[in-house]
């Protein structure tokens, strides 16, 4: 997620591996020159190849297995980081996102129509885009929630880079990419696209050459058959979104349109 | 036995807009790397025989 992790300093477990490491051939270095010397020094260039050779001997295996610990501390080092980075994400995106939306989208459907329901809509679709820049790994990630209003779709809610989303989805004839957006809500489907100069894309999916954009996300927000619109996250570099990513967006786009959602609801009382 | 708010207090702080989202998160990120690496640290531990914990972040301040 882009942060050092806090926690055990690595620098301190490798240092101690080499500790280990250096008294490892130390000892077996000393053990050489004690077993070397018993019979005394070497005298004859013959004698002194003869300890060189045994002297390379004993070394190669040494080294070779200094450097196989090494390799494993490492490899235990990236496994632990990606399991520590994993579950925080798990943690994150349940425990501090997911449980406060709902409750919001709760909220909405206690509160009676009127201004107070848009009040806590209005606030349950910034909650959403906030909750999808932050929980998308993007780089400079942007997120928005396009409000479907009358076959058009504007930027109604927004975070992330400081440059507006100024996109405006239609369908008139000439706006292609507005159809194609306007298709994906209407079949509520999700779009992703790592990167848009190097996908084959079809003619509507192609951004404008002014957009600063390379990888995105787009979800159809919806809940049964109403459709509400688009919730999209976007980043100015190539792949900067996994699979993850992708959940986090359907997911997102799902509690939005259980918040947004109309209907002959009555509550119990 | 583990007790607590389903809601945390920051949780519904910028649930409600009392914290920036950029706080809320910072602490959040902070807050589960830090148990995710208490977990995950104690999990390997344990195969050790060892444990070993670290303090929390302390929770972002809200109006």
């Amino acid at each position: 997620m882009g942060e050092p992790l806090p926690g055990r300093p690595e620098g301190q477990a490798r240092s101690r591996l080499r500790g280990y490491l250096l008294a490892e051939a130390l000892a077996v270095a000393l053990g050489y020159a004690a077993a070397t010397l018993k019979d005394g020094p070497p005298s004859t260039p013959g004698e002194w190849s003869l300890v060189a050779a045994g002297a390379v001997a004993v070394g190669i295996p040494l080294w070779v297995k200094s450097r196989r610990e090494v390799r494993q501390e490492a490899a235990a080092r990236s496994a632990e980081a990606l399991a520590i980075d994993t579950d925080a994400r798990l943690r994150l995106i349940v425990g501090d996102v997911t449980a406060p939306i709902a409750e919001v989208v709760g909220r909405v459907h206690q509160a009676r129509p009127g201004p107070e329901r848009s009040s806590l809509q209005g606030q349950l679709k910034q909650l959403i885009v906030e909750a999808a820049a932050n929980l998308c790994d993007g780089d400079r990630t942007r997120a928005t929630f396009f409000q479907l209003d009358g076959g058009v779709m504007h930027p109604q809610a927004w975070t992330g880079r400081s440059d507006r989303p100024g996109r405006v989805f239609t369908n008139r004839p000439d706006d292609r990419s507005g159809q194609e957006a306007l298709l994906l809500v209407r079949f509520h489907d999700f779009l992703f696209v790592e990167d848009v100069h190097a996908e084959a894309l079809p003619p509507g999916v192609q951004p404008k050459p002014s957009s600063k954009y390379r990888s995105f996300i787009s979800a159809a927000v919806f809940c049964g058959e109403q459709s509400f619109g688009m919730l999209s996250v976007d980043a100015p570099v190539a792949y900067a979104f996994d699979e993850t990513d992708l959940n986090v967006v359907r997911a997102m786009a799902q509690l939005l349109g259980a918040g947004l959602v109309e209907g002959p609801v009555e509550l119990a009382r | 036995m583990v007790r607590g708010r389903v809601m945390p207090e920051e949780a519904r702080a910028w649930s409600t807009g009392r914290l920036r989202s950029s706080e809320y998160f910072a602490w959040a990120r902070r807050r589960a790397f830090t148990r995710a690496g208490d977990t995950i640290r104690t999990r390997l531990r344990e195969l050790n025989g060892l444990g070993a914990h670290e303090a929390l972040p302390e929770p972002p301040r809200h109006r």
